[in-house]
């Protein structure tokens, strides 16, 4: 049973919807402060650009962000107000570098019609008080008293019930406000009130303005000395203060974003739909205000917000493109644009749909999105784990182990490659082609297998071999030195470093050499009670060359221990339990942590922190990373040092913010890795997997790697086909230059490697492309492009005709093979039973495919099912059909094949405006609807009565906060067939903010466990501003708010793996579980995403 | 000449493009894009289920139990009955009023289905899960009850014309809890007649032929200014605003809103979400008959009921139903509404219908032939 559900955060919000400047973070600082629908981030303006300070959810969807500076302090609080009705005041504690609660509260108010338009939450700028207009008619005032504390909240009448913007004027003696609103017969006029604290009403203002351009939408107060309000719409711009109106015409646009320049408020950045970036300027003599010019600066990602941090610096945020840091030039470039583009933020939202490929075939899914709109339309390309960029290749079956050697100490690049074979070690080298060649170096042994390789001091390289130590000249390549291992015994495990030998003969023998110019020394030597089964002595203090611990595993008594160099004291044993022998252990430094990893033969990894002091182990944490041995390497990428862990699933270990994190490489099996950076191939990795060695270049080191393919157009959905190796897409092109906004819809063809358009289908003029579907019908072996669309006439409030088209690509070519016109829009196309399943307006119908006589195919109407408003989205099972109506929720219906006909069989009674419906198996469903909420119903089978049966039951509600435009079958991540985690069926979800989120349907005793775990941590994890996670995550539309159920919010549950000791201790105290058990639990949670 | 603005925020009047805009813009894909849904769902109205008593009795009123399952109907005979709206079929009835019913209304309260009914000289509380035993409680002396929106009282009115009181009673104990009387002696005119009492949202104050009562303070409130009669209205749900007969009124300051035609001489119940006000025409409920009285019968609404908005008080829609409307009724899920019409004004013999709301109907609909169309080619 999918009942029990876990929601998870893979790819976070990018959507950039508030942005404000100020001194946060202390007086002399310069803050950029952003908001990303649910989460802030702060940002500190340096020399070098931005610099992350901090990110950190919010339990709700932020309305507004402000910066405000009460009386007497010297530097800002960030005020924010959300969705549902919370605000609270930040202040930042610069000793701690955190956030502190100064103020937070409920604005909700218990009967009140929430605005169309969006809330509006506003400071006076003498910081008098905070108004909000959250309610049609209420305006909301939050005073301050003179200590700058908040008082009560109450509610002013407000006349205007279409208000459209609301300000604060700069420079009145009483707080005022500008109100710019509709009337009935949709005129557009300002009003100014003053708001009376002591009578809690509005006095009628100095001025107003009728009649203003019909477009106006947008309101800037003008600071002192000018003083007034700039009044921005389609086609004029307006400046109007007590004394003064002043307009001029523009290009019609619609400004959705605006940024002050300068502190007295002379200059703004404007910026309109189409992503044009202009500069308005108050022209004035002393106060008065003479005119209004505007100047076009160049083009951006449209923009949401505009934030103007310093020195012609500017931070565009977006919601349908990447947001952005600029730099305004002095001088336009070659095509006239002062607009220099320095950075980009990634942002995926609005994801409109989504299909989940293997595009690699790995095993692992990846996620191409569509994502942006307008101008800003893109498509990306989202994968989980770090890919190898593979240069090079070569087949060589049976590699044992692989090392790189320098061809001189001082040389930065590696030469050789040594290739160790189960009776051979072959050397090979960069010729001068850069081909890569097999050469020789005459001091090695190359009849047997080689234990282990490394550069040594004084340009000396040494091989260790089952026999013997050789230290040879790098420069001549002649054996300088030769230790030979006790006769009777041989050299079962060695390690070295530059300076140091550290080997493991038979019978618990180990012996110690140290590395001199044309000389080994055998320094110390000892035995174990057990035979030894790794070693490692990779120097982590301050001597790059020099280890003073060295690391052993043993058998028998499953145990690591450390000792202590040059003298072999043994100074810790740590029993590791279990039955299974460590293969591989490591010491390392992460972060200026030192840590021992140690990687067991079933898969598993421990990793200890390490005391290089006293050799003290701590913190012991065990995370299961594949199934089979595990080889574990350090390798160095952008100067930063991670260690790879070879094995049927390859991983690299890497550590942010001083936290062990584990990403999967994007490669099936890995027995042996090694850093091979030549100067052919800098900072390349040499793989040996499945009978191939291969050089390659490693991604950047981060969990999620996304690729952009920007379209230039706004793609509205997307599906793969295997079988021709292309995308499909259904897009729509703004012409926003020309002055009728027009769009054209298409069918575009694209290559699955390239991203190449290949093939293009134009729709005719109004119709749109709704949805799109990869399908083979009964009795025909190919393979199809099933579109829906639809007509859609301005003058019709519901389409009344749309078609079904079927293509079939042929050399690269969208061809049209079949056409079915349909007496409205297609909203869905499913392949179901061998027919389509299409869902027009408010009817499911199903078309099956026939042959006629001239062997062409058609699409003929087999039979229907009304029963919706509309019919919007479908999925299908079996013979089950799940839909989701505009309004009605969730219904189902079966096909009788008897009887050729569709039923409905049950639907939830509840008014749900669905935006996403998925099958999660044969009886629960799962919906999202617009209000933010994730939903489950129950089929009820067993119900006594048809009325029983006929109802599906709401078994899970859940807040996610997020507006869900698709949901999938698939995973992120490749999955392990005989772990836990990859029994786990996955969802995933896009949404607009650029959300991807994983929902897991878990067993019911690890949902239990978990479901206490959270309750826990809410306890001990507090909500930035005071904010419950109860409330938030509780599910809520305009018709009630219960508490969640049968969801689980796993990022706070994650988030255990960032508490620190004591608080992990006071959870496992409450749950009895230890705290080593817990993080391994919720470490393979993170596993799912 | 004022240019015509664009308005490209402004969420497309098209469905199909305002589904578009939403997946990305907002959540109701623009400006008014909230509006033009609700436009497009309450403009469509599909009949669904018709019940009738296979007696032949004249049904005045109704209301549904919880959802749209069961439906409670009182007849002019005096008789309380469920019908199942699934099968149509009665379910159960009694007979425990002494004259015709005028008034019925369903709550939820807990587990239990409260129902309170009323004839023109009584008031029954009912468990709605059994009635044929009996009311859990009769009052006598009382008439056109209303349950508050908390539930735990009903107010219902005093059968003597004089002096005339608001009775509040407590649903636990069934007694009276309070009274409140209009105390001026201007109560004028037979607006009283068509006046039902209405809570506010909050039960804080009622509202009753123009008056307003706060709880909280003995004595009336409020008189509101006169324009036709005080029939209709009711409290807006999004608190601010009181409608009477077809005027909008501020509540905290008494002052006229608006007028809005298209709700003058209706009686009005919003829907569940209190973003669509349904209007039907006024009758006299206590007396049946006066509903097919030819100055009616050339009303507009007298065989329709009509859709407005409750935001901006524009009309969506006014859906013939081709016989006189007696009653109306809504349900918590918005799904469907009921409706009690003569079916046959001579006869005396009316039905209770039910109409899923935004579907069109059947005869509406463009894809029916088309299967027609295609089934024939097949």
């Amino acid at each position: 049973m999918s009942i029990w559900n876990y929601v998870v955060t893979a790819h976070k919000p990018t959507n950039v919807t508030h942005s404000c400047v100020g001194n946060f973070t202390s007086p002399q600082e310069l803050n950029l402060i952003i908001a990303k629908c649910t989460r802030i981030e702060i940002h500190l303006l340096t020399a070098q650009g931005l610099q992350p300070m901090l990110d950190v959810p919010i339990y709700g969807r932020i309305a507004t962000l402000e910066l405000f500076r009460p009386h007497g302090e010297a530097q800002d609080f960030l005020f924010i107000a959300t969705e549902r009705y919370k605000f609270c005041v930040l202040q930042w504690d610069s000793e701690k570098s955190e956030l502190i609660t100064r103020a937070m509260g409920d604005v909700s108010d218990r009967i009140g019609r929430p605005t169309d338009n969006g809330q509006i939450g506003i400071i006076d700028p003498d910081c008098r008080l905070i108004g909000l207009h959250l309610y049609d008619g209420l305006f909301k005032v939050i005073p301050f008293d003179n200590k700058g504390q908040l008082k009560e909240a109450f509610n002013i009448r407000l006349e205007e019930l279409q208000v459209l913007d609301i300000k604060f004027l700069y420079g009145c003696s009483k707080p005022t406000v500008v109100v710019l609103y509709q009337d009935n017969k949709d005129a557009r006029h300002v009003k100014t009130y003053e708001v009376a604290l002591k009578d809690k009403d509005f006095v009628e203002g100095p001025w107003s303005q009728n009649n203003l351009d019909n477009g106006a939408d947008l309101l800037i107060p003008v600071p002192p000395p000018l003083c007034g309000v700039i009044i921005i719409g389609e086609e004029t711009i307006v400046y109007c203060s007590a004394n003064a109106f002043k307009a001029i015409p523009i290009r019609p646009s619609i400004t959705r974003a605006y940024g002050r320049v300068d502190a007295d408020g002379s200059r703004y950045l404007l910026g309109d739909h189409a992503g044009l970036l202009h500069l308005l300027v108050i022209t004035h003599e002393k106060e008065k205000v003479t005119g209004l010019k505007i100047e076009l600066l160049g083009e951006t990602s449209i923009a949401s917000t505009i934030s103007y941090l310093d020195n012609a610096f500017v931070y565009i945020g977006s919601s349908y493109g990447d947001s952005q840091l600029v730099k305004l030039n002095l001088q336009p470039d070659a095509k006239g644009s002062y607009v220099e583009v320095l950075e980009r933020y990634v942002n995926l939202g609005p994801i409109v749909d989504f299909c989940v490929v293997d595009l690699e075939r790995q095993g692992q899914g990846q996620v191409v999105t569509c994502s942006g709109a307008y101008k800003d339309g893109s498509l990306r390309i989202v994968r989980n784990g770090i890919g190898i960029n593979e240069q090079a290749s070569v087949e060589l079956q049976g590699i044992k182990g692989m090392w790189s050697l320098r061809s001189s100490t001082d040389d930065p690049f590696d030469t050789f490659l040594v290739v160790s074979f189960i009776s051979e070690t072959r050397i090979l080298a960069m010729n001068l082609e850069d081909e890569l060649e097999e050469t020789e170096i005459e001091g090695f042994c190359s009849q047997v297998q080689t234990l282990f390789c490394h550069d040594a001091v004084h340009n000396q390289l040494v091989q260790v071999t089952s026999s013997s130590v050789r230290l040879v000249s790098s420069t001549s390549r002649e054996l300088r030195h030769e230790w030979n291992a006790p006769s009777g015994y041989s050299i079962n495990v060695a390690t070295a470093n530059a300076t140091q030998v550290l080997l493991a003969t038979g019978c618990g023998h180990l012996a110690y050499l140290e590395i001199g110019d044309g000389i080994l020394t055998e320094v110390k030597h000892g035995q174990l009670e057990y035979e030894i089964s790794c070693l490692d002595i990779n120097p982590i203090g301050e001597n790059p060359n020099y280890s003073q611990l060295a690391a052993v595993g043993m058998w028998t008594d499953i145990s690591v221990r450390i000792f202590s160099l040059p003298d072999l004291n043994l100074i810790t044993k740590e029993l590791l339990g279990g039955e299974i022998i460590p293969r591989s252990v490591l010491l390392c430094a992460f972060e200026g942590i030192s840590y021992l990893l140690c990687a067991l033969g079933d898969g598993h990894l421990l990793n200890f922190l390490l005391n290089t002091s006293t050799g003290e182990l701590t913190d012991r944490k065990k995370v299961s990373l594949g199934t089979q041995p595990i080889t574990l390497r350090t390798f160095s990428s952008k100067n930063t040092t991670h260690v790879f862990a070879a094995s049927d699933r390859p991983t690299v270990i890497y550590s942010s913010n001083k936290k062990l994190l584990y990403s999967n490489v994007n490669l099936k099996e890995v027995s042996h890795m090694c850093p091979f950076n030549s100067a052919a191939f800098p900072d390349s990795l040499a793989i040996a997997k499945e009978g191939e060695l291969t050089i390659g270049t490693i991604d950047d080191i981060q969990k999620l790697h996304i690729r952009s393919i920007p379209l230039g157009e706004h793609a509205r959905r997307i599906c793969h086909q295997e079988q021709s190796r292309t995308f499909a897409i259904c897009s729509v092109k703004y012409n926003q230059s020309s002055p009728e906004d027009s769009e054209m819809h298409f069918i575009r063809l694209l290559d699955d490697q390239t991203f190449e358009f290949i093939s293009t289908y134009p729709l005719d003029t109004f119709e749109y492309g709704c949805s799109i579907l990869s399908c083979s019908f009964s009795d025909d072996n190919n393979v199809y492009y099933c579109v829906g669309t639809a007509y859609v006439l301005p003058e019709e409030n519901e389409p009344t005709k749309g078609r079904i088209l079927v293509f079939v690509v042929e050399d690269g070519k969208l061809q049209l093979i079949a056409e079915k016109e349909t007496k409205g829009s297609v909203y869905s196309v499913n392949a179901f039973n061998g027919k389509l399943l299409a869902a027009i307006n408010q009817k499911i119908q199903l078309y099956k495919w026939m042959l006629r006589d001239d062997g062409s195919h058609e699409l003929q109407s087999e039979c229907g099912h009304h029963g919706h408003i509309l019919a919007l989205y479908v999925q299908t099972r079996g013979d089950f059909i799940v839909v989701g109506d505009l309004m009605k929720s969730i219904s189902l219906l079966i096909y009788k094949h008897e009887e050729g006909a569709i039923e409905e069989r049950a639907r939830d009674y509840n008014a749900n405006w669905m935006s996403a419906v998925e099958i999660l198996d044969d009886d629960i469903y799962l919906g999202a609807e617009n209000n933010f909420n994730l939903f489950t119903v129950r089929k009820n089978s067993e119900g006594a009565t048809d009325e029983e049966r006929g109802r599906l039951e709401v078994v899970g509600e859940y807040h996610l906060g997020e507006f869900v435009n698709r949901f999938q079958h698939g995973s992120l991540v490749m999955r392990l067939p005989d772990s836990d985690v990859g029994q786990i069926p996955t969802v995933i979800l896009g949404t607009v903010n650029g959300v991807i989120g994983v929902i897991a349907s878990l067993p019911h005793e690890q949902y239990l466990f978990l479901e206490k775990l959270q309750s826990n941590l809410r306890k001990v994890i507090k909500g930035v501003g005071g904010l419950s996670h109860e409330q938030w995550r509780s599910f809520n539309n305009e018709k009630k708010t219960v508490d969640a159920r049968n969801f689980l919010d796993g990022d706070l549950i994650e988030s255990f793996l960032d508490l620190n000791r004591g608080k992990m201790d006071d959870i496992s105290k409450a749950l009895n579980v230890s705290v080593e058990e817990l993080c391994k639990r919720v470490e393979e949670l993170t596993r799912l995403h | 000449v004022c240019p015509e603005p664009k308005r490209s925020l402004d969420a497309p009047s098209n469905v199909t493009a305002r589904l578009g805009t939403r997946e990305f813009r907002s959540i109701y894909g623009g400006v008014h894009g909230n509006r033009r849904d609700r436009q497009f769902v309450y403009s469509r109205f599909r009949p669904w289920r018709t019940c009738r008593d296979d007696a032949g009795a004249l049904l005045t009123c109704i209301d549904f139990l919880g959802d749209s399952s069961r439906l409670a109907v009182g007849s002019h005979s005096g008789e309380l009955k469920i019908f199942d709206s699934n099968s149509n079929n009665v379910l159960e009835s009694c007979t425990s009023h002494q004259s015709p019913l005028t008034f019925v209304e369903s709550y939820l309260s807990g587990e239990t289905q409260l129902l309170l009914s009323s004839s023109s000289q009584d008031v029954r509380l009912w468990d709605a899960s059994s009635i044929s035993g009996g009311p859990m409680h009769p009052f006598e002396g009382c008439k056109a009850a209303r349950f508050s929106n908390s539930g735990s009282i009903f107010a219902a009115l005093t059968v003597e014309p004089s002096p005339r009181e608001i009775l509040l009673y407590n649903i636990q104990t069934c007694q009276l809890e309070s009274k409140l009387s209009d105390t001026s002696a201007s109560s004028t005119g037979r607006g009283h007649i068509y006046s039902l009492i209405h809570f506010s949202p909050s039960d804080a104050m009622l509202l009753w032929n123009g008056v307003l009562w706060d709880r909280r303070v003995s004595g009336h409130v409020h008189r509101f200014d006169q324009f036709t009669d005080y029939g209709g209205g009711g409290f807006h749900p999004a608190g601010n605003e009181v409608i009477i007969n077809s005027e909008v009124w501020d509540l905290r300051k008494f002052r006229l809103l608006r007028s809005v035609p298209s709700l003058d001489q209706t009686m009005v119940t919003f829907n569940a979400r209190g973003d669509v006000i349904y209007a039907i025409l006024r009758r006299n409920l206590e007396d049946v008959m006066s509903a097919v009285h030819t100055r009616r019968v050339k009303h507009p609404l007298f065989a329709a009921f009509r859709t407005v908005d409750a935001v901006n008080y524009s009309d969506i829609s006014t859906m013939p139903v081709d016989r006189c409307v007696l009653d109306f009724a809504k349900e918590p899920t918005d799904s469907f509404v009921g409706l009690i019409t003569m079916d046959d004004q001579d006869e005396m013999y009316s039905s209770a219908r039910i109409y899923e709301i935004g579907r069109r109907r059947p005869t509406d609909d463009d894809s029916d032939p088309d299967d027609a169309e295609s089934e024939e080619d097949d």
